[in-house]
């Protein structure tokens, strides 16, 4: 059976500072059976962002459901997210006409994914993302994250560059806003050509555990302790996840040592190097 | 065993970086006191972001000094590896070249983070002038460049003038900003507020998480401070 976890938290300084948590979440189940999940960063620096990324998440994720609503086949859901990408675009304008302000005071990001358990669908705009854990046990990233050359983030509102997919032979599919999705895919790994996952960190949310499916709500209540809990120089971000899983089919092994993940000393050493040559 | 449990292995791998750059007029017109100030205070600005050990692990510099023409002192280097600075001064001001030049080497150290996966803050420009572009004459290219990448959210421009420094290109330059600027009361060279003002904002907001306000103390525009801000919109229609 499809089951999905969540975790939105405000990252720690935001607590501090009486800062609401600028990450928002949606996840439905479909009427004909499989997932749908959105996830959304408001950018920090605009005004009104917890209310881009709520608006933006929630409108995509419904439209998702309303037009799948009777039909499961996976060869529509890629068109599905592309039209619903649209309609969360034309929201968050509507959102800022409303509320009479420019419509960069909500900008966001956006990451959306369909999954049954064993096809998956993703449309993606900014930094924000997806994972995926294959059949045999793989982990693959679904998205990139949309920067320019200078790290700064494309959100929702260039729609030229959005961008859209499908994976088959998934067996568990993750969403994640920037803040946790860097701490399971290092942006320092895939610069340096190494596998981009964290695979020892990613594992313990791409591998659902037995009986997670009967305990959602412990699950969730531990996740979030987990970030709680995360070492503040590596997270101190909103933190957003949610977790797509079917606790009949979960992903296969792999080799011994494949979630070991990477050597981080050496990884350190040669980011190092590399920038006070 | 608990559900999540696996710990990262290293700090500060994903620690966002900050870049920042000190354009510093070396003309002949600084000569004497302003200099000796300079030098003192550059090397107190490393003293001070290395108070706090996780700002010293962040903030990258870079010295630009420029007079004829503008010219790397100190190429990027963690602010902890900050070599004393000993500057000396001749020629003429070329300001629209070194706030180019400026510009570029914070533009190429967002590409060399961006390029290792290394976070980034935004960026900082610092300019320090008593003068007029006396190279170039004018400082129009300069100021479109950062104007348009300060409302990109891609650069942060302070702006020191002292002595008879030119508010026209004060203005142009910060026009991203509101047309405003820092300014040492006439005929006084210490920049201890300005600097301390700098070094405590780049310390303060290399450590901050991301959307966080921040706020330093100073005495800047106090009765005991000799720096002020100064609204140069108000300057210009006197």
């Amino acid at each position: 059976m499809l089951h999905f976890y969540a975790v939105n938290e405000a990252g720690a300084s935001h607590r501090d500072a009486g800062l609401p948590c600028q990450d928002a979440f949606c996840a439905l189940r479909l009427a004909a059976g499989p997932l749908v999940a959105c996830v959304a960063d408001g950018l920090g620096s605009a005004r009104l962002s917890q209310v881009g990324s709520a608006v933006a998440s929630h409108s995509c994720a419904h439209a998702v459901a309303r037009e799948l609503a009777d039909d499961a086949v996976p060869a529509r859901w890629r068109p599905a997210i592309e039209r619903a990408f649209a309609s969360a675009e034309q929201a968050v304008l509507a959102a800022a006409a409303e509320r009479c302000v420019d419509p960069g005071e909500l900008d966001t990001t956006l990451c959306c994914a369909v999954f049954d358990g064993s096809s998956a669908a993703w449309g993606n705009a900014g930094d924000s993302g997806a994972l995926c854990a294959l059949e045999d046990g793989t982990y693959v990233p679904l998205t990139a994250q949309d920067r320019d050359d200078e790290g700064r983030v494309y959100p929702l509102c260039f729609d030229d560059r959005w961008t859209f997919g499908g994976q088959g032979r998934a067996a568990s599919v993750l969403l994640a806003t920037d803040g946790v999705l860097e701490c399971l895919a290092p942006p320092a790994l895939a610069a340096q050509g190494l596998d981009p996952i964290d695979t020892r960190i990613a594992r313990m949310f791409l591998h659902p555990q037995p009986g997670d499916g009967e305990r959602l709500p412990e699950v969730e209540r531990e996740a979030s302790a987990y970030f709680a809990d995360y070492p503040r120089s590596l997270l101190d971000d909103d933190m957003t996840l949610v977790a797509l899983f079917d606790d009949e089919r979960a992903p296969g092994e792999r080799e011994a040592g494949y979630c070991d993940g990477p050597d981080w000393e050496q990884v350190r050493a040669r980011a190092i190097a590399a920038l006070y040559r | 065993m608990a559900r999540f449990e696996e710990r990262p292995r290293i700090e500060a791998m994903n620690r966002e970086h900050m870049s920042v750059v000190l354009a510093v007029d070396t003309s002949g017109s600084v000569a004497g006191e302003p200099l000796r100030q300079i030098n003192a205070n550059l090397n107190r600005f490393k003293e001070c972001v290395c108070e706090d050990p996780v700002a010293a692990s962040c903030v990258d510099v870079c010295v630009i000094a420029f007079d004829d023409e503008p010219r790397v002192i100190q190429d990027w280097v963690p602010v902890s590896q900050m070599q004393p600075i000993e500057l000396t001064s001749g020629g003429l001001t070329d300001l629209n070249g070194a706030v180019l030049l400026a510009v570029e080497k914070l533009r190429e150290r967002s590409r060399e983070y961006a390029a290792n996966g290394v976070l980034e803050k935004k960026p900082y420009l610092i300019v320090m002038t008593d003068g007029q572009d006396n190279v170039t004459g004018a400082v129009s290219e300069a100021a479109a460049l950062v104007t348009r990448r300060t409302n990109e959210g891609k650069l942060k421009l302070f702006f020191l003038g002292y002595g008879a420094y030119d508010r026209t290109a004060a203005a142009q330059l910060t026009e991203a900003n509101g047309r405003w600027c820092f300014q040492v009361r006439d005929g006084c060279f210490d920049f201890h507020d300005f600097f301390d003002f700098v070094g405590n904002s780049v310390k303060a907001v290399s450590v901050s998480a991301p959307g966080e306000r921040v706020s330093v103390p100073t005495n800047i525009n106090s009765d005991i401070s000799n720096v002020q801000t100064v609204d140069l919109d108000s300057w210009l229609s006197d």
